[in-house]
């Protein structure tokens, strides 16, 4: 008996927006070949007013004192276990955390928790580039998918489930960054430049082997590890952030629109 | 001010009735004590008053709690906030800002109160509870007794009629305990505010208070004067205990009051000796641990500035001492999580710094003063098979000491669901798992009621006779009257005394226990050291 | 307190100034002298807030981003014509790359090219970065619109309890020295009492925020007809951008209207926060002028003229808040107790 939620249009379409800032090459046509250079700029500008709406949208109308105690919290941890992993725990245990966090605490959620994560510990580590807010979305993306897979019956299920959506998280991230990279590390013309008006199959490929070429080396660890602590650490952890819920009567009101009548 | 009319509370995940059909009502300015077992409801009660419960916490109410005419079922917390400030157990958690000036003006921005008015306000509060030289500290950096006295002024800014403390004084020690209770005092005599506080620590409260709410435990309370509540209740404080015993009429409170009282009792007990504590032929029996010159270093603090010990089997040893003395960073050191800069410290003759695993805590066992800390598993029982796993015991064993240390603990329970003294008791069983020769507590009793305490006196007094020694850090004067054989004073990282538990304890007056300033100058530290001399005469 | 800092937004703008101007390829001369205009003000203005590091590492990653767009430039290029410098050996490669090939001729025309797209992107990382190092972000969330007033708390809650969390990690380490613990590899037991100890954290926080009033003036009238005139301009942009891709007339008129309907729709929201603020952020004279260079410096560039005079004149406005900017003060220090 879900009831569209009254922000759902809006972050559809600024999705749309985001999803085109980044993959604007695979589409922009022949006729905008000129237009090159101002298009990184334009994509460049529209995914932070993209966020910025979204932001407005998502904590203006929905959010209640307790989503916003344990997002400022889990967003606090997050980002110390970004600043402490490299050291001891490997790489960005943050992924773990935005896909548990929108797991146990609904889609809303987790695109918020996403967004925040990678805010905070960019502003506050240092690394706060033009590739910021595109680091937000995907994301802000990544926590939302994790909420709106289906329920499972069986824990160890959920458990798999979210272990292999880790890994391949972990892939599509690098390739989104990599892919809004894509026109600013290659240029217009080299052999492996997307070619305005051309067919999405073959700038997809074109892509490919860029991404080949420059991170992919990266996005497979990364995956692997996403993988591997949601298996080793998911049972507990998403547990016990179910049951701090449900100790502090915390329904996200992004969720649940009915309350708890007393 | 505020009454209650028929109030019943129900959790029910918990299923469990917490409050039945309460009357009450409590008049303006007046100082009230919530007391009672940890686990009976006492945050419960004060939580109805201003709303949280049921409207943040869920549960079921039925009845009427007014405060001013307000009915609290009808009012969000939020909308209660210019009527009840509430301070929660640890006021450090409910920080939102960084800095203090910016979290006294917190709650007002909410209410939309005009920048001007709130300039003038926070000036105010900072005055009122002598914070004006922290204003721009940073709250991270706050000491204990800071942190609570920050969380009082920031909501005193909205300038609530009824004030709400939880625990205010369980974690301070004593001197800052003393400056949150003056100040709670001042604003019930120069305000004419009420103040509501529950807590546990009767010793330290009992003197202010005007009357008390016994949280019996089964949905009733009990209200009155703290001299009825007194004179019915089981956990009470030393001086209590000592004035029920000698039936001395009135009930004396404080040590003021049982000093003129006790005339009497010092005569007679003047001829008679203490019974002599068990402090073991410390030269004759084998050392367990031994630090010498040590120093440590914080980037350019020196926490400790070389101390030599011993610790020889069968003592309990309490360091004693204000926080920040290197007490914390002196016991860090015996199991090697705190670097030493010089000196050595020498577990069973082995240096602390290189054992690991298995050899290091069958040696010592250390409950830090987060025990939570040490915990990962998600019901008690796994909790007790990791433990066996990792000190390599048969399974099962931590489970028994467990069961012998908590008869009626549920093993399916959530660890961290469990009440402070139950976390402590399953911490303490995974530590003494491997049976270690030395036990090391940092700060037990923080959030201990007096049965968990009684509990802990009598574990550690058991680990004593089997040979094993106990370390432990504590600000708890009584729990060191009872169970201490020798006691060690640090001050700004050095050893300042070191001797017998009475020596050094009736020679501080700050630090002495109650029965000792009641009795002085008889050399007599608690209240079952007088009940068995009085039997044998 | 007896010096300020810049207001956070007044360096965002003069950060922000500077992507733009380097957006529109003033020459590699100019791209040049905004770098070493950007590092100047960096340090001699910059605290020793952690953010400071921002610049350092922005550097390092624009340094590897010009890297890779001179590698691939160099061995990947579609050859133009010009004067060859030398020639890489070609490399055959794998059927699925097919009809790629490594290596070639490189014409010097090619490294120009190549180098001034790199050195764009690079000053446009240094810009930003800049911006971050420079602006106090605490500073920054407390100076937020009303309208962003909740998101801006969830951040202040984050970067406050941060510095907890780092140590609440390693005293967890600690703690499995105290098991007996040798698993050198032990994310379960550091994850589980971290993430009890914030949610608990969490509910407490929740608890005390409501009952000092958190959230008692919010009103949903206003906030409605805001957020259905946001949803109105993310559709505008969403159309927008359609229009630009398919090179269809009239995107900038869908763009534009969006952005309008984004600051009618932010208006809105804010006016129905009743919030007040304890002290805000001063905005003074210095931070007045340099946003007046900022935007000088873009309209300078909008020129399109690549006379000397024009450098560096661009030189000048870039590195203004030299002239203007208090230097932060270290008012805040850590007192350690």
């Amino acid at each position: 008996m879900k009831t569209m939620n009254k922000s759902t249009p809006l972050l559809g379409f600024a999705s749309i927006i985001g999803f085109f800032a980044f993959a604007w090459p695979l589409f922009i046509s022949a006729e905008q070949v000129e237009n090159n250079g101002q298009a990184k700029y334009l994509f460049l500008a529209l995914m932070p007013i993209a966020l910025l709406i979204l932001v407005i949208e998502l904590t203006q109308g929905d959010l209640d004192v307790k989503s916003l105690a344990f997002l400022g919290v889990l967003t606090a941890t997050g980002a110390a276990l970004r600043i402490f992993g490299a050291g001891a725990i490997g790489v960005e245990p943050i992924w773990f955390l935005i896909i548990l966090g929108g797991r146990a605490l609904g889609k809303r959620f987790g695109f918020l928790l996403g967004l925040s994560i990678l805010f905070a510990s960019a502003l506050l580590t240092g690394g706060a580039g033009p590739w910021l807010a595109f680091q937000m979305m995907a994301a802000a993306w990544i926590g939302w998918g994790a909420g709106a897979l289906p329920k499972f019956a069986k824990q160890r299920v959920e458990i798999t489930v979210l272990a292999i959506y880790g890994f391949f998280a972990g892939l599509i991230f690098g390739a989104l960054m990599d892919l809004q990279l894509w026109p600013w590390l290659v240029g217009a013309d080299t052999q492996i430049s997307f070619i305005a008006g051309a067919p999405i199959l073959e700038n997809l490929h074109r892509y490919l082997i860029f991404h080949f070429l420059t991170a992919m080396a990266w996005d497979i660890p990364r995956a692997i590890l996403t993988a591997t602590l949601i298996l080793v650490a998911g049972k507990p952890i998403l547990n016990s952030l179910r049951r701090s819920m449900r100790k502090a009567n915390f329904i996200p009101a992004h969720e649940m629109k009915q309350k708890a009548v007393l | 001010m505020i009454s209650f009319n028929q109030v019943s509370l129900i959790y029910p995940q918990a299923q469990k009735t917490i409050f039945n059909e309460l009357t009450f009502s409590v008049p303006e300015g007046e100082l009230l004590l919530i007391m009672g077992q940890t686990g009976s409801g006492k945050s419960s009660l004060l939580k109805l008053i201003n709303g949280l419960v049921p409207h943040h916490t869920g549960g079921i109410l039925s009845g009427e709690i007014t405060v001013a005419g307000r009915s609290t079922r009808m009012h969000r917390p939020r909308e209660l906030v210019d009527l009840i400030g509430i301070v929660g157990q640890s006021p450090a958690e409910g920080f939102v800002t960084d800095t203090v000036e910016e979290e006294i003006a917190f709650g007002m921005e909410s209410l939309g109160i005009p920048s001007e008015v709130m300039r003038k306000r926070v000036e105010e509060t900072l005055d009122l509870l002598g914070l004006a030289q922290l204003r721009n500290r940073p709250l991270a950096t706050l000491s204990g007794g800071e942190a609570q006295r920050v969380a009082i002024a920031a909501v005193l800014t909205m300038h609530p009629k009824v004030l709400l403390l939880d625990e205010p004084t369980s974690a301070l020690d004593p001197i800052a305990a003393e400056e949150v209770l003056s100040i709670l005092a001042r604003l019930v005599h120069d305000l004419g505010l009420t103040i509501i506080i529950a807590e546990h620590r009767l010793e330290r409260v009992l003197q202010f208070v005007d009357r008390i709410i016994h949280v019996l435990g089964d949905g009733q309370v009990r209200i009155g004067l703290p001299e009825e509540i007194m004179a019915q209740s089981q956990s009470a404080p030393p001086v209590v205990l000592l004035g029920k015993d000698q039936e001395w009429n009135p009930l004396p409170l404080t040590v003021r009051d049982a000093r003129r009282l006790a005339e009497p009792l010092r005569e007679k007990l003047a001829d008679l000796t203490p019974p002599i504590r068990k402090s073991p032929e410390i030269k004759s029996l084998p050392l367990i641990l031994e630090i010498k010159k040590l120093m440590v270093q914080y980037e350019k603090n020196l926490a400790l500035k070389g101390i030599d010990f011993e610790v020889s089997q069968g003592e309990i040893v309490a360091i004693m001492g204000r926080n920040g003395a290197g007490k914390s960073s002196l016991l860090g050191s015996t199991v090697g999580i705190t670097p030493i800069k010089s000196g050595q410290v020498l577990l069973n003759g082995k240096p602390a710094g290189e054992l690991k695993g298995k050899s290091l805590i069958s040696l010592v066992g250390f409950v830090p003063q987060e025990a939570t800390d040490l915990l990962y598993g998600e019901s008690v029982l796994q909790e007790c098979t990791f433990a066996d796993r990792d000190s390599q015991v048969t399974p099962g064993t931590t489970y028994k000491i467990l069961s012998q240390l908590l008869p009626d603990i549920s093993e399916i329970a959530h660890p961290r669901d469990l009440s402070e003294g139950q976390r402590l008791c399953l911490v303490l069983a995974i530590v003494l798992a491997a049976a270690p020769k030395l036990l090391i507590l940092d700060e037990p009793t923080r959030g201990l009621d007096y049965s968990a305490k009684l509990r802990l006196i009598k574990i550690l007094r058991a680990m004593a006779d089997e040979g094993r020694s106990v370390i432990l850090a504590t600000h708890d004067v009584e729990l060191v009257a009872e169970v201490a054989t020798r006691v060690i004073f640090l001050a700004e990282g050095e050893k300042i005394a070191d001797g017998s538990t009475l020596e050094i304890l009736t020679s501080s007056p700050a630090f002495a226990p109650q029965i000792s300033k009641i009795l002085a100058p008889g050399k007599w530290l608690t209240f079952s050291e007088i009940t068995s001399a009085l039997e044998q005469s | 307190m007896n010096q300020r800092s810049l207001h956070p937004f007044a360096w965002w703008a003069w950060g922000i100034g500077i992507a733009v101007t380097a957006s529109q390829t003033p020459g590699t001369l100019a791209l040049i002298l905004l770098c070493i205009g950007a590092a100047m003000v960096v340090y001699s203005k910059k605290s020793d807030q952690p953010w400071a590091k921002a610049f350092a590492i922005g550097v390092r990653l624009g340094l590897i981003a010009f890297l890779i767009r001179m590698i691939i430039g160099v061995i990947l290029s579609v050859p133009i014509p010009g004067n060859t410098l030398f020639t890489l050996p070609t490399i055959p490669l794998p059927d699925w790359m097919a009809g790629i090939r490594i290596g070639g001729p490189v014409t010097s025309e090619r490294l120009a090219i190549t180098a001034t797209e790199g050195l764009t992107f690079f000053t446009l990382i240094l810009a930003i970065s800049a911006a971050s190092a420079l602006a106090n972000p605490k500073q920054g969330l407390r100076a937020l619109p009303g309208v962003m007033h909740q998101a801006g708390v969830a951040l202040i809650i984050s970067t406050t309890l941060i510095p907890h969390f780092v140590t609440s990690i390693q005293r967890v380490k600690q703690a499995r020295r105290l098991r007996g613990d040798q698993q050198r590899i032990a994310f379960r037991k550091i994850a589980v009492p971290i993430f009890e100890d914030s949610l608990q954290r969490a509910i407490n926080l929740g608890s005390a925020m409501e009952s000092r009033g958190y959230g008692f003036n919010d009103s949903s009238t206003g906030r409605r007809f805001g957020s259905q005139i946001l949803l109105s301009s993310v559709v505008a942009i969403t159309i927008g951008v359609s229009l630009f891709l398919a090179a269809i007339e009239g995107a900038a008129i869908a763009f534009g209207f969006g952005i309008i309907l984004l600051a009618t729709g932010l208006f809105v929201a804010n006016k129905s926060t009743k919030r007040t603020r304890y002290r805000p952020q001063i905005w003074e004279r210095a931070e007045w002028v340099v946003v007046a260079t900022s935007i000088a410096l873009i309209s300078l560039v909008l020129y399109e003229n690549q006379s000397i005079f024009n450098t560096l004149s661009i030189f000048i406005l870039a590195i203004s808040p030299l002239f203007v900017a208090p230097k932060e003060s270290l008012k805040i220090r850590e007192v350690a107790h």
